[in-house]
């Protein structure tokens, strides 16, 4: 999807150039049949007029610092119209604002646009870019002649009309964008001057031999926008089938480009499976805020990211986001876990309350295990009942343990303690108090009360985590 | 964030297991002895009841640096032992260069703070020092965590505490356990006796 974002951009900066005197009716009315000839996705055909979207969180709350009613409404409905309407207010967004995060722009319904600076040509920009984004949608070959009918109705002059054609070529044969790629994009749009431009393509057409991991990467990290996007809209699920029909037609478009290398084809079968891989992960992720997750860097080894709005887009300062979002994500769950860290903000004081409380676990071992030496003159004898306990315990069953003088007083128990939790708790907290609970079988039957406490510890690790999806992510402890 | 059922059923099993191997008993063993017999059993339960992570080899190469223990986790360990303990390979290498990598990370710090003294302390540095100090002291305190960069360490740490979370509370409850089973042994006690002193405990 970010492939189909690179369309985008590169099809609406081209555009942008060429129709200096544009016609701008001639992309409307392509634009109506193009839209019409979208129905398999009427939502995503809404959010396909701002092909070029930052990631919903960042956007949008930006967007509508400037724009507030009419992104709103530019989304709910498709159609030419509506993108006139917002075109006029595209026009006012600032300039420079590189697009965020890899999500893709196509699913996304609210998220605003952001468009090269150049005002007088955001219509025909947004009318390009809609084509553009169309051309996801349908087959290889339709795209092609897109980009023929593209050449033929723009009214730019035939060298940048050539200009275009080779973008959206080197975009569709350079099947790996690097991270500066994808990051310059934005850059480019927010300059106006052909020179960026220039200079894009020939560092995109430097990296054309890049690896395919890269194209994966690029097709996880659209993927994942995928997602993201679609969480925020709320509908993952068809989005998340329109993303995968999207990413397939790219593919198919790829393998019908003539200029692609002989690894591309590969990349496409693999990109599919992967794809689709990712779907199913990220479709079971939600609120992955920053569009990247840890684990699926894990996965793929590295990270696909787009430049944020107002970021460095510089390749270190990228892989450092990624590196301190993880550590970030990672300090809440610390935060989580160590008591009273909740408002505690910054790193150095985080990792103060996370050692303190490392070294006051390790003491607490230390302290119970002297206790435990001090009680042992139990441990011989009760060392066995307690691996019974133990035993039972794996087994789920109460009466499996065999050799227990007080074994008949367990049925007795056991029903009491089955029917409220807040005897359990009060057990565990009341424990050396609560003799007075127990009267009535304390004297004969001091196994059972062990037996209770170790019923308890078996209720109690029975209970849910505080945290499921967070357990999630944990490879050892997930319950 | 729990630890699973599993790894409490795992620790509690080991753990007495490495009691009874150990043979602590009041006649022949002092109470520190006893103490460490029984900390090394619970440490130990808690690296093979959680399995294999970085903390886990770097607790049982720790506490297998000494003979005595050695034998002991063997027996415990049986065949986990051999693959616990065994390097592995993304870290063995680091530790060997770490010596060299301190001192050049010295000399740039020194060159640099040279470069920016004139221009003050700024504070990017000084939070980045606070944090390396505090890193460096959370690798002295978790196991096996000495090459691992900033993420890693992490998430060693969040695993480690988790761990060591559940081995306080699952210690807790075994301590609960004998205590309340030793108060039942009293039975010639009556029962207002036992409540008292069950009560004073």
């Amino acid at each position: 999807m970010n492939e189909n974002n690179k369309f985008g951009l590169e099809n609406s900066h081209g555009d942008h150039l060429s129709n200096h005197s544009s016609g701008v009716s001639a992309d409307w009315q392509f634009n109506t049949p193009a839209v019409s000839a979208a129905p398999p996705h009427p939502s995503t055909a809404a959010s396909l007029v701002p092909p070029l979207t930052s990631s919903p969180f960042l956007s949008a709350p930006m967007a509508e610092a400037f724009v507030p009613g009419l992104w709103n409404h530019r989304t709910m409905s498709v159609g030419g119209s509506n993108i006139q309407n917002s075109t006029s207010a595209i026009s006012s967004i600032p300039i420079g604002r590189s697009i965020a995060m890899s999500s893709e722009g196509m699913l996304l319904s609210a998220p605003p646009v952001i468009f090269p600076p150049s005002v007088p040509h955001f219509p025909a920009d947004l009318g390009f870019i809609e084509r553009a984004a169309r051309f996801s949608c349908l087959s290889g070959g339709s795209f092609m002649d897109m980009n023929l009918l593209r050449q033929s109705q723009s009214v730019a002059p035939a060298r940048k009309a050539s200009k275009v054609v080779m973008e959206t070529q080197v975009q569709n044969t350079e099947l790996s964008m690097t991270r500066d790629k994808v990051v310059s994009l934005p850059a480019a749009y927010g300059s106006i001057d052909q020179s960026q431009m220039d200079t894009q393509r020939d560092r995109r057409s430097s990296h054309i031999s890049n690896s395919e991991s890269q194209e994966t990467n690029f097709s996880e990290g659209g993927q994942e926008g995928n997602i993201d996007s679609s969480d925020v809209a709320g509908n993952s699920s068809p989005s998340d089938l329109g993303a995968n029909k999207r990413k397939r037609t790219i593919q198919d478009m790829e393998k019908d480009q003539v200029q692609r290398g002989p690894q591309s084809s590969s990349d496409a079968t693999k990109d599919n499976t992967e794809t689709k891989h990712k779907v199913e992960q990220n479709s079971s992720k939600h609120g992955a805020k920053n569009g990247k997750d840890n684990s699926e860097a894990a996965k793929e080894g590295y990270v696909h990211v787009r430049a944020r709005r107002g970021q460095a887009t510089n390749s270190h300062s990228l892989a450092e986001r990624v590196r301190r979002e993880k550590i970030s994500e990672r300090m809440k769950y610390l935060q989580e876990l160590v008591p009273g860290c909740s408002k505690v903000t910054g790193k150095a004081v985080m990792l103060d309350e996370i050692i303190n409380y490392v070294q006051s676990l390790q003491r607490q071992v230390e302290f119970l295990s002297m206790k435990l030496a001090a009680v042992n003159p139990q441990l011989d004898l009760s060392g066995e009942r307690l691996l019974a306990k133990n035993l039972r315990r794996s087994h789920g069953s109460p009466l499996s343990i065999a050799g227990f003088s007080q074994e008949m007083s367990y049925p007795q128990v056991y029903p009491t303690v089955n029917p409220s939790d807040t005897y359990r708790r009060t057990m565990n907290t009341r424990l050396p108090t609560m003799s007075g609970y127990k009267e009535p079988s304390m004297q004969m039957h001091n196994n059972p009360w062990n037996e209770e406490i170790v019923m308890q510890m078996d209720y109690d690790a029975n209970h849910p985590p505080n945290a499921q999806e967070i357990n999630r992510k944990l490879d050892g402890f997930a319950i | 964030m729990q630890a699973t059922k599993s790894f409490e059923q795992a620790f509690l099993k080991h753990l007495l297991r490495g009691c009874r191997l150990s043979a602590v008993s009041y006649k022949s063993m002092s109470l520190q002895e006893r103490k460490s017999a029984i900390k090394l059993s619970a440490d130990v339960a808690m690296a093979s009841a959680r399995g294999g992570r970085k903390w886990t080899r770097g607790l049982i190469t720790k506490l297998s640096k000494e003979d005595e223990h050695r034998s002991f986790l063997q027996l415990i360990l049986g065949t986990e032992y051999g693959r616990l303990t065994k390097p592995c390979h993304g870290s063995w290498k680091i530790p060997r260069s770490k010596k060299i990598v301190r001192r050049s990370l010295r000399v740039c710090s020194r060159r640099k703070n040279n470069l920016r003294a004139p221009h003050g302390v700024k504070s990017s540095v000084l939070a980045r020092t606070l944090v390396e100090k505090r890193t460096h002291a959370l690798k002295r305190l978790v196991p096996g965590v000495e090459s691992l960069d900033g993420y890693s360490l992490l998430d060693e740490t969040l695993d480690y505490v988790i761990s060591l979370r559940a081995q306080v509370d699952l210690m807790q409850k075994l301590l609960t356990t004998f205590e309340a089973s030793k108060l039942g042994a009293l039975s010639k006690c009556t029962l207002p006796e036992r409540k008292a002193s069950f009560v004073g405990k």
